[in-house]
C-alpha cells in the first residue's frame, strides 16, 4: 500500500481536485448506466434515480434504524468475541507449540470452510432466531483472526528472542516487546477479514431465518417489489463494510508504523 | 482428543442434536457410495468453475486498465473498493427478481463474489510495475497495447494469483449461497434438505467433505501463488 501512495505521489499530473471530479464522474457514468439497463428490465426494478428518491424516506424512518441496529449489533457482538477468543487461542497455539500442532490442521479446514454451508445445520442447533445469526457471525469470523494470531506470534523474530532472553528478559517482557509487536498486525488484518465475513455471516443467517435484520429487510422489500428501499439497505451495508475495512486499514497503519501488510 | 471430546459432547447431548464420530463416519461412507453426491459436487464444482473463469476472465483486463491508466483508477477505483467492501450476498435477492431461477443468475452471483479481489490486485500489480521497464519499452516505440502484454502482463502476473488465491476462497462461499438462495442445486441443496430431515451426521459428513475441498482448492492457490512470487519485483 506504501508502494502504491508512492507511484500516485510520483505521477503527479493529477491533482486531488482533479482526482474528485473524476470519481464522481465514475459515479455518473455507473448510475447513467445502470439506469439505463433498468429502463429496459421490468418496472419494479431499482435504478438509481428512484433510489435516490426512496433515500429520505428510508433514512428518515426509526424502524429502519432499529432494524439495521439489530445486525450491525449481532455484527459488533459476534466479531469482538470472535476477537478475544481467536486472539488469545491463536497466541496460544503460536507459543505452546504441541497445542499449535496438534491444532493447525483443523484450523485450517475450518478456516477454508465457508460458514455459510452450516448455517442450515446451526438452525438445528439454535432455532430459526438471532442465536443462529449470532453463532454464524461468530463462526465466520473467528478462524481468519486464529490463524493470523498464531501465524503473526510465530513471525517474531529469533534473534530478537534470543537477544531479549540472553539478557534475561522475562516471559511476560517478550511478549510485551517482541511477541505482541510482530503479532499485532497480522491479528489486525486477520480482524479486516474477519469483519467482511462477519458481515456476509449476517445477512446469510437472516436470509435463512427471517430473524429481524438488514438482511431480512432487503429481502422482504425487495420480494414484495420495493426495491429502492432494498437497495437502500445495499448502500448502508456496503458502507458499513467500506467503513471497517478502510478504518481498520488507516488504524493499523497508525499504530503499526513498523510493518506494511 | 477432538474425536474423543466430540464423542464425549455427542454422547450426552440428544441425538437430532449432535452425532458422534463414528456415525458420521458411517453416513460419510454411505454419502460416498450414493450418486446423488457425486452429482450434487458436479454440479457445485461447475458453478464454482464457470463463476471463477468469468471473475479472471473480466476481473484480470479490467484491472490492468485501472492500473495503467490513471484516469480510469480515478473514476472507477472507488466503486471498485466500494463493491470489494460489500457482502455480495446482499444483491441475491435482486439477482433473483431480475434473472430468476437457473444456471445464469447463480454463476453471476459468483461472480460478483469473486472479481473483485482479482480486479484490484491486478490493478495494484499493474501500478507497480517497474517504470524503468515501461519506459524502455516506450522508447522503442512499443506501443501501448504492446507494452501491456510483454512487461506490464508479466510484472502483475504474482499479483494476480494473489487475487486469484482470494477469489477462490469467496468463490466458494458464493457457490454455497447462490445454491441456497436462488435455484437450489448441488452442495448447498443438500445441506438445507439433511437439516430439514435432522439428518445431522449427514449435515456433518458433509460440512466435513466441504471443508476437505475447501483445504484442497485453498491449498492449491497458495501453491500456484508461492511458485509465481518468485517474479514478484519489489518497487
Amino acid at each position: 500500500m506504501t508502494g502504491a501512495n508512492a507511484v500516485e505521489a510520483r505521477s503527479g499530473t493529477s491533482s486531488p481536485s482533479r482526482r474528485g471530479l473524476l470519481s464522481v464522474l465514475g459515479i455518473v457514468v455507473f448510475g447513467a448506466i445502470w439506469e439505463a439497463v433498468a429502463t429496459l428490465g421490468p418496472d419494479f426494478m431499482a435504478r438509481p434515480s428512484r433510489v435516490a428518491g426512496a433515500l429520505p424516506a428510508v433514512v428518515s424512518d426509526p424502524a429502519f434504524w432499529s432494524i439495521a441496529g439489530k445486525t450491525f449489533g449481532a455484527v459488533a457482538i459476534g466479531l469482538s468475541a470472535a476477537c478475544i477468543v481467536g486472539t488469545l487461542s491463536g497466541l496460544v497455539m503460536g507459543q505452546v507449540r504441541v497445542i499449535g500442532t496438534a491444532a493447525s490442521p483443523y484450523l485450517g479446514a475450518l478456516y477454508s470452510l465457508p460458514m455459510v454451508a452450516i448455517t442450515p445445520l446451526l438452525t438445528v442447533w439454535f432455532g430459526f432466531n438471532a442465536t443462529t445469526r449470532l453463532a454464524v457471525v461468530f463462526l465466520s469470523a473467528i478462524f481468519p483472526i486464529t490463524l493470523n494470531a498464531l501465524d503473526g506470534s510465530r513471525e517474531a523474530p529469533a534473534d530478537l528472542l534470543e537477544v531479549g532472553r540472553s539478557f534475561r528478559s522475562g516471559r511476560a517482557l517478550l511478549w510485551r516487546d517482541v511477541v505482541a509487536p510482530s503479532a499485532l498486525p497480522f491479528i489486525m488484518a486477520g480482524v479486516r477479514l474477519a469483519a467482511g465475513r462477519a458481515l456476509v455471516g449476517a445477512v446469510v443467517a437472516e436470509f435463512l431465518t427471517a430473524t429481524e435484520g438488514l438482511g431480512y429487510y432487503i429481502l422482504f422489500e425487495s420480494r414484495s417489489f420495493r426495491q429502492d428501499n432494498a437497495m437502500v439497505g445495499v448502500i448502508l451495508l456496503a458502507s458499513i463494510g467500506l467503513l471497517i475495512s478502510s478504518g481498520l486499514e488507516q488504524a493499523a497503519r497508525r499504530l503499526f508504523p513498523w510493518t506494511k501488510l | 482428543m477432538a474425536l474423543a471430546a466430540w464423542s464425549l459432547a455427542a454422547s450426552s447431548t440428544e441425538r437430532v442434536v449432535l452425532v458422534g464420530p463414528l456415525e458420521t463416519a458411517r453416513r460419510a461412507i454411505e454419502l460416498l457410495g450414493d450418486p446423488a453426491l457425486w452429482e450434487a459436487l458436479a454440479s457445485s464444482g461447475l458453478l464454482w468453475v464457470s463463476g471463477l473463469t468469468a471473475s479472471v476472465a473480466l476481473g484480470v483486463p479490467c484491472g490492468l486498465a485501472l492500473g495503467r491508466s490513471e484516469t480510469a483508477r480515478a473514476m472507477f477505483g472507488p466503486l471498485v473498493t466500494a463493491s470489494y467492501a460489500t457482502p455480495m450476498v446482499a444483491v441475491i435477492p435482486f439477482i433473483l427478481s431480475m434473472l430468476g431461477f437457473g444456471a445464469t443468475p447463480k454463476a453471476l452471483v459468483v461472480f460478483l463474489f469473486a472479481v473483485f479481489p482479482i480486479v484490484i490486485n491486478t490493478a495494484e500489480g499493474a501500478r507497480n510495475t517497474p517504470r524503468q521497464l515501461v519506459e524502455v519499452a516506450a522508447s522503442f516505440r512499443s506501443s501501448g497495447w504492446a507494452t501491456t502484454r510483454d512487461v506490464v502482463l508479466p510484472s502483475t502476473f504474482p499479483f494476480i494469483m494473489t487475487g486469484t488465491r482470494q477469489a477462490i476462497a469467496r468463490a466458494l462461499v458464493g457457490t454455497i449461497a447462490a445454491e441456497f438462495f436462488l435455484s437450489s442445486t448441488g452442495v448447498g441443496q443438500l445441506l438445507i434438505l439433511m437439516s430439514r430431515r435432522f439428518d445431522t451426521a449427514g449435515s456433518l459428513a458433509l460440512t466435513g467433505m466441504l471443508a476437505l475441498a475447501g483445504a484442497c482448492v485453498m491449498a492449491a492457490g497458495r501453491r500456484a501463488e508461492r511458485r509465481f512470487a518468485a517474479w514478484k519485483v519489489e518497487p
